[in-house]
Parts: C-alpha cells; sequence; structure tokens
C-alpha cells in the first residue's frame, strides 16, 4: 500500500514538472531579429508649420526578404533643427508584411541649409504576416533623407517577438 | 518592335531608379567612421582660458587637448606618452605639455602649447593638426586631430578679429571620468549660433566660444567613439544622445549634416533670467550596447 502511495506521488511529482515544462516552453517567447535596409523617394508637401510626408523604396532584409517600404505621415516643421513626425507605414517583401505605426520621439533632424536631414525613428509593429506573422514589438530606423532631391535611405533593425 | 520599347522603358525606369536611390545623402561621421587608435580632441583658446577661434596676428594661440589611451582607455599622461604637439603649416610645432594648472589648462584638458601668431602671418584659416604617439610596448599607437570643418569654427588669424567675450569660467573635468577608464572617448564644444529675435548678433557666426550673454544661442557640438569597437558615435550605435543645463529642460542631441561632415549637436538659447555665473552643460550619451559616458562642458554667462 505504501508502495502504491509512494508511486501515485512520484507520477503526480512528474506529471505536475512535465505540464509545468510544457507550460514554460510554451510561454517562452521566440525572438526575430530584423535587419533591412531600404532606399527610395519621399516627398514632403508643407503646409503651414505641417508637413506631409509620402515615401516609397526597395530594398531588403531578414527574414522579411527583397521588397518595399512605404510610408505616409505628417510633421511639424515649427520645430528646428529635428522635425517631430509621425504616422504610419509597411514594409512588404518576400517573407512577409509587416505594418508599422511612426512613435512619437521620432524625428528628422536637418543641416543648416535645410538640404540633408537624418532620421531617427522607433517604429511600433502593429501587425505582420508571413515569417514576420504575430511578430510583436519595436523596430527602429535611421537613415538620411535629401530635400534637394527627396532621396532618402534608412536601415530598420530590432528584436520582435512571437 | 513594341518588346524592345516596353523593355528600353523598363531599362530606363530602373537605371533612374538606382540613380535615385544612389543620390541619398552618404552621413561623413566627423572625424571618420572610426578612430581606430588614440583619440586626441583639442581646441583653441586665450591664455587665460576664453575659447575663441578668432586671433589676430601678434595673439597668443593657446592649444588645450586631451587624448584617451585605446589599450587603457585613460587620459593619457607624460608617462605614456612619446610626442604630443601641434603641426602648424609652415611654422615650428607646438610642443604640448602636461599640467592641468598651466594658463589655459583645465583637468579635462591639461595638455597645452602656446603659439604666438606671427606679426606677417597670413591672413585666413589655420588648418593646425594635433598629432600623439604613444610609448606602448610594441605597438606605435598615434593619434591625430583636425577641426571641425566650419569655416568660422575653425582657427583663423585676422587683423580685424573681434574680442572674443570674457571672462572664461575654469573648463572643469570635460570627458575626463575623474582618471577612471572611459568606455566613450567625449569632446565638446560650443559656438554662437543665429543670434535669437531682440538680441544682437556678434560680429562673426559660429565662433567657439564659451562664454555667453543672456538671450544668445549657445550651440553645443560633440563627437565621440566607442572605445570598445573603435566606432564614432552616430546614429547607427548610439541610443540617446542629451544635454542637461542646471534648471533647464533636458535636450536631445541630433547627429546630423553640418556641411562635409555629420557630428552631434542642438542649441539652448540662454533664458534672459537665466543666473549669471559659470554653468555646466553636461552631455551623455547611451550607446545601442548600453555602454554610458558623459562629458561636463563649463560655459560662463555674463551679462547682456
Amino acid at each position: 500500500m505504501k508502495k502504491f502511495q509512494f508511486s501515485i506521488v512520484a507520477l503526480a511529482v512528474v506529471i505536475v514538472t512535465a505540464v509545468a515544462a510544457t507550460a514554460a516552453l510554451a510561454a517562452a517567447p521566440k525572438k526575430v531579429v530584423f535587419a533591412a535596409t531600404y532606399a527610395g523617394n519621399a516627398t514632403t508637401k508643407v503646409d503651414g508649420t505641417t508637413a506631409t510626408i509620402s515615401a516609397n523604396g526597395t530594398g531588403k532584409g531578414t527574414p522579411i526578404g527583397a521588397g518595399s517600404i512605404t510610408g505616409l505621415g505628417t510633421g511639424d516643421t515649427s520645430q528646428q533643427p529635428c522635425i517631430p513626425f509621425t504616422g504610419t507605414g509597411k514594409m512588404t517583401g518576400s517573407g512577409g508584411t509587416v505594418t508599422f505605426k511612426v512613435l512619437t520621439g521620432s524625428s528628422s533632424c536637418g543641416d543648416e541649409g535645410g538640404h540633408n536631414f537624418t532620421i531617427t525613428s522607433h517604429l511600433a509593429v502593429l501587425s505582420a504576416t508571413g515569417k514576420l506573422a504575430k511578430a510583436k514589438g519595436t523596430l527602429r530606423m535611421t537613415g538620411t533623407y535629401s530635400h534637394d532631391d527627396g532621396s532618402f535611405s534608412v536601415k530598420v533593425s530590432g528584436t520582435l517577438t512571437k | 518592335m513594341k518588346k524592345i520599347l516596353i523593355l528600353g522603358a523598363a531599362l530606363v525606369a530602373v537605371v533612374a531608379s538606382v540613380t535615385m536611390s544612389a543620390s541619398a545623402a552618404t552621413p561623413v561621421p566627423f572625424p571618420a567612421s572610426q578612430v581606430k587608435q588614440v583619440f586626441v580632441a583639442a581646441q583653441t583658446v586665450t591664455t587665460d582660458g576664453v575659447m575663441s577661434s578668432w586671433f589676430k596676428p601678434g595673439d597668443s594661440v593657446v592649444f588645450r587637448a586631451y587624448a584617451v589611451d585605446p589599450v587603457t582607455k585613460k587620459i593619457v599622461d607624460p608617462k605614456t606618452v612619446k610626442y604630443f604637439y601641434v603641426s602648424i603649416p609652415n611654422q615650428p610645432n607646438v610642443k604640448l605639455k602636461y599640467g592641468a594648472t598651466a594658463p589655459g589648462a583645465s583637468t579635462g584638458l591639461p595638455w597645452t602649447g602656446t603659439w604666438t601668431v606671427p606679426a606677417t602671418y597670413p591672413t585666413g584659416n589655420v588648418p593646425f593638426k594635433v598629432l600623439i604617439q604613444l610609448k606602448s610596448s610594441g605597438k606605435q599607437l598615434k593619434g591625430q586631430f583636425v577641426q571641425m570643418p566650419v569655416a568660422t569654427a575653425t582657427l583663423n588669424i585676422s587683423p580685424t578679429a573681434p574680442s572674443a567675450f570674457s571672462p572664461a569660467a575654469p573648463a572643469g573635468v570635460g570627458g575626463s571620468n575623474n582618471g577612471q577608464a572611459l568606455k566613450l572617448a567625449i569632446y565638446v564644444d560650443s559656438i554662437n549660433g543665429t543670434a535669437p529675435a531682440g538680441t544682437q548678433a556678434r560680429p562673426i557666426g559660429c565662433t567657439q566660444t564659451n562664454v555667453y550673454k543672456r538671450g544668445e544661442r549657445v550651440v553645443v557640438r560633440s563627437w565621440g567613439t566607442d572605445l570598445s569597437t573603435s566606432d564614432v558615435l552616430s546614429n547607427d550605435n548610439v541610443d540617446t544622445a542629451t544635454f542637461s543645463i542646471p534648471g533647464q529642460p533636458t535636450e536631445t542631441m541630433a547627429w546630423s549634416a553640418h556641411g562635409l561632415v555629420y557630428f552631434w549637436s542642438n542649441f539652448w538659447i540662454v533664458p534672459a533670467d537665466y543666473p549669471l555665473g559659470e554653468t555646466t552643460i553636461h552631455v551623455t550619451y547611451k550607446t545601442l550596447s548600453g555602454e554610458t559616458g558623459s562629458y561636463d562642458y563649463v560655459i560662463n554667462i555674463i551679462p547682456s
């Protein structure tokens, strides 16, 4: 009888341990390193102190693959030399699509002549598909923009979880 | 024929697209993408520590500098230096001596040397360099400082050079980290920016200065390197770059273009009621890899 009781207890311990381990494994988020570069053109239309921004570019990255980036947003030109901007956008590639929102605190800082700008931005992932399906998190976008010819070049990187 | 035309049009579109992409500004970090050996930073001041980039023939220009050993990651002292001097075109080299109490020197910029501008020295920009070599065993560790290529903020000689605002406050500890090993090597200075409305403009804009009147625009400039990678601090490796001033909101610094090069900067307009006397601009960097570093840059506020 004592042996039987011991076996029941041992079995229960094994089951509880197994369930806990499975739960822990299931709960452990999978990290996905994202890194991409894009280049293209952007237009800015200034009305008063609001700049309406539209950007389109192509590039490639991991794991999203080769594809494009598009974005729409607005900037506050009353603030110099760094113009805060927000907006939304999408990166599409052979490996999936990521839609994002440009977070507050993002800005584009110009030189004295307003020709060349640096871009520093954080992008909150709103949704993702393909290899990045269910991925969540924030990506960092840095790069440059030439107001003279509208060209831009950006790096987008970060670690997402899914 | 139609097919050829379509192919031709497609090719033109591709070429145009590549051309547009390639024309995006490529950042050129100051002084380079990496500082592979010895970090060197220098500035020019009068004998009483007033920072200036404009001098007259006959004036004494004090070069003050500091350098960081890439191995120990500490500020170099005479025990580790083989040579440290200023090279001026067509002039004898100006040897830098170590001593934080020498005229124009400070704890953070303890190496100084004085150049008396010859009466016949030509008017214009002086493209000086500061060169160093350490006594490291086996390795010939060298370093070089050149000025940020912003014309009016570089050393200029002119018989009509305006007098710099004075007096200066002692320059303080700078980025020395009190003698401890550094994670980041940083340089900070400032120039007079565009005069805000209601403020009298200085005779020459964008000159190096560490003395400001209330109402003036202080443009803080900075650059540095991550000593673990030798990479210059840029948007690629910096999470945040800020400066804080007592009693004022913290300002974010931007890595942006200034003429031919990129470095960190932002401005602060001295409030009309800001206390007179010395105040410290505390510049802080935090890198994406989690390293932090700071530099305390001292300015003096004088009445309008």
